[in-house]
């Protein structure tokens, strides 16, 4: 009875040193991928990571694969990122979240118009469904984010679905269009989370229709973060409205970014295109670098 | 597959209620047994695992050690990427450049997150300063052409008999006006809209403002209630096809259309003064309840625009009154004088993982309501707080000390 009665002491003795040990969260990283119709990716598991390259690559603490299906409006599939959102950004889980072209539209849209609602704390254990089991049933307010990584966000649209070109058949071109774009929710709303914009300029093949930089799919007035449209350049290059500046500053003639929106990275040597090529590839080497050195 | 772990402070097995509960009490002491061994386990456990806990095992796929994966990243271009205005400058090492982040992270979101996500600077949202969603757009007309079509409308969204301008120009590489003539303009339902292809495609007229054939500035009203749209909700795709100069392209655009709205501004507003800040209650008659999303401006006494205020929840359906509150700090920071003016209000129902997924109401585009006259010391100027705050701040103040031992165990 001595013996029990000493482990007992000693068990809430211990009981209390774990209430009192700091509450460790585990860090993931979530990619969202962008406009890809037909994609036959798996939505459930999170760990397919086709839309990017081998699997294997490293690409931040933890990563997670947010599938969708690429072709229908934003809208309509933002209930899957939400989901994703609240499998590994609730409770005692904090996220890194890295996008690429429509997926900046995605997180966008999850963080402006749901980044205040209330969601039930999930424990990062996906079902056969694709969603994550309630840890005790409590809930809290938002999701767990420290950034968001964007490599050629999307979220400005683009001239080519305004122009019917590449960028059409299907509802997410829609969305794509600038009017459309910048429309959808307010930009500004991110619950203070900043956005790091990493921007390419390779494009050639249609910068006679997409102003300024482009990476051969989206602008530097999209990939860049500016709230308005516009030709937005390197330094030193002519015929722009502006320079694309790095940080929270605004263009060199005066356009404002949208707010919590950084311009990490400016492609100076138009050495990035759009296309992940199946290996990490064009800009969004650049997010994958930046995820591995800052999301830990 | 790497063997599953599990978070100590998440393992869905520990202190499982099933372990606490329904059990034989002469099985007691036992358990007390088994529960202390597996304190201690867990105590073990934490001390080992700290900071480096990997998450829990997933369906399918391989657990990924929490240290920072130290794969050499991709340099190139990197150099642009840390100079953020002096390419001479180096970039520092990586633990720094980790440290900057991570302060960064912080510092913002401690910045941020001063006033409430429901009244915010006015600054803070530059291209919703004015309401509507005017657009004024420039691009070319054609691949590699020398002209630019330039559009502008005076509203993205539209409510009942309300009418957008459209007004379509052009100009060459430079600015300089160009004649422009429209080949063709209509209006039909956006595609993958569920009323698309429902009707057949309305023609446009557009007038010119310039002489001759070509004019500098062509103009239309377009109100779709009385052009052929009066059902229809969601997206209206405008196509125009038009000639600058010697070139001539296509391009189109959309406006978004509510017929009838699913709540109704009453204009009533009542204030009051609550826990140092301003609460201005508007009045809504709510024929669809749901999720609502209500915008709104506020200038002070010298007529400058200073705050941004929303609603986003849950509204039921019948007379209610939103919420929109003017917070104290807000108003001492920018040393607003009251009386202050709400203005330019909107509002939609947000219908979630639907397309289209909104129904708009019809807004208020004018003075709504003037506050009385408060001195500024009635304001508090306390920070906003709340658990989702307090949440964040921890753990990034965590995050920020650990890359700071980090940082210092470099050294």
């Amino acid at each position: 009875m001595k013996i029990a009665s000493k482990l007992l002491g000693f068990s809430l003795g211990v009981a209390l040193l774990l209430i009192a040990a700091p509450a460790y969260a585990t860090h993931y990283t979530l990619w969202i991928h962008g406009r890809s119709p037909g994609n036959t990716f798996n939505r459930t598991t999170y760990m397919d990571f086709s839309y990017w390259g081998p699997s294997s690559t490293a690409a931040g603490v933890n990563k997670r694969a947010v599938n969708w299906d690429g072709q229908s409006s934003i809208a309509s599939t933002n209930g899957s990122i939400r989901n994703a959102l609240d499998c590994y950004c609730t409770g005692s889980n904090f996220c890194y979240i890295a996008v690429h072209s429509a997926g900046d539209l995605q997180i966008g849209y999850a963080l402006s118009l749901f980044g205040t609602s209330t969601r039930f704390k999930r424990n990062a254990i996906p079902d056969s469904s694709g969603v994550c089991g309630k840890t005790d049933g409590t809930t809290q307010v938002g999701w767990n984010i420290f950034w968001v990584d964007v490599a050629s966000g999307a979220s400005g649209g683009s001239e080519l679905a305004n122009v019917g070109q590449v960028f059409t058949g299907n509802a997410i071109d829609t969305d794509l269009k600038t009017g459309n774009a910048r429309a959808l929710y307010d930009h500004n709303v991110t619950n203070g989370i900043m956005f790091y914009n990493f921007a390419g300029a390779s494009g050639t093949l249609y910068s006679g229709i997409l102003p300024g930089q482009d990476d051969e799919a989206v602008s530097y007035h999209t990939t860049g973060g500016v709230a308005s449209t516009g030709s937005f350049c390197n330094p030193g290059d002519l015929f722009c409205d502006g320079t694309l500046n790095f940080g929270t500053s605004a263009t060199s003639n005066g356009k404002a970014k949208w707010s919590f929106h950084y311009l990490q990275f400016r492609d100076d040597n138009e050495s990035f295109n759009h296309y992940t090529n199946g290996s990490w590839g064009g800009i969004v080497s650049q997010v994958r670098a930046d995820c591995v050195s800052f999301g830990l | 597959m790497a063997p599953a772990k599990r978070s100590p402070t998440r393992s869905p097995k520990r202190n499982s209620a099933r372990s606490f509960s329904g059990r034989p009490v002469t099985r007691k002491g036992r358990s007390w047994l088994v529960v202390s061994l597996l304190l201690i386990g867990g105590v073990l456990l934490v001390l080992l695992l700290r900071r480096q806990a990997p998450p829990p095992a997933v369906a399918s796929g391989e657990p990924h050690p929490r240290l920072p994966e130290l794969a050499a990243p991709d340099l190139q271009g990197r150099s642009a990427s840390a100079d953020r205005g002096n390419d001479t400058v180096i970039a520092p090492d990586l633990a720094a450049r980790r440290l900057e982040r991570a302060q960064r992270t912080l510092d913002t979101y401690v910045q941020a997150t001063k006033y409430p996500p429901t009244s915010r600077p006015l600054s803070e949202h530059p291209d919703q300063i004015e309401p509507l969603n005017k657009v004024d757009h420039r691009q070319a007309l054609v691949p590699g052409g020398q002209s630019r079509l330039r559009l502008r409308y005076d509203r993205s969204f539209l409510v009942g008999d309300d009418a957008v301008v459209i007004r379509l120009s052009g100009e060459d590489s430079v600015g300089n006006p160009l004649p422009c003539e429209i080949i063709s303009a209509s209006a039909t339902e956006a595609p993958f809209s569920s009323d698309a292809g429902k009707h057949s495609a309305v023609t446009l007229s557009f007038t010119g403002d310039g002489p001759g054939g070509g004019a500098a500035t062509i103009t239309t009203r377009f109100q779709p209630a009385r052009q052929g749209f009066a059902q229809h909700l969601g997206g209206i795709r405008i196509a125009v096809r038009a000639r600058i100069d010697d070139e001539e392209g296509a391009t189109s655009f959309d406006v978004y259309y509510t017929p009838t709205p699913p709540a109704v501004f009453t204009r009533a507003v009542r204030e009051a003064l609550e826990n140092g800040s301003l609460s201005l209650y508007l009045g809504i008659n709510v024929h669809k309840a749901g999720h609502y999303i209500i915008t709104a401006r506020a200038d002070d006494t010298t007529g400058k625009g200073f705050a941004y205020l929303s609603f986003n929840d849950e509204v039921q359906e019948g007379t209610r009154e939103i919420p929109l509150v003017l917070f104290g700090k807000l108003i001492r920071d920018h040393h607003a004088g009251a009386p202050f003016r709400l203005h330019d209000v909107e509002g939609f129902l947000l219908k979630e993982d639907t397309d289209p997924d909104r129904e708009l109401m019809q807004p208020l585009l004018d003075t709504v309501h003037t506050t009385r006259a408060y001195p500024e010391s009635a304001f508090s100027d306390q920070e906003w707080q709340s658990e989702q705050r307090t949440r964040t701040i921890d753990e990034f103040t965590r995050n920020l000390e650990d890359l700071k031992k980090q940082a210092a165990a470099a050294h």
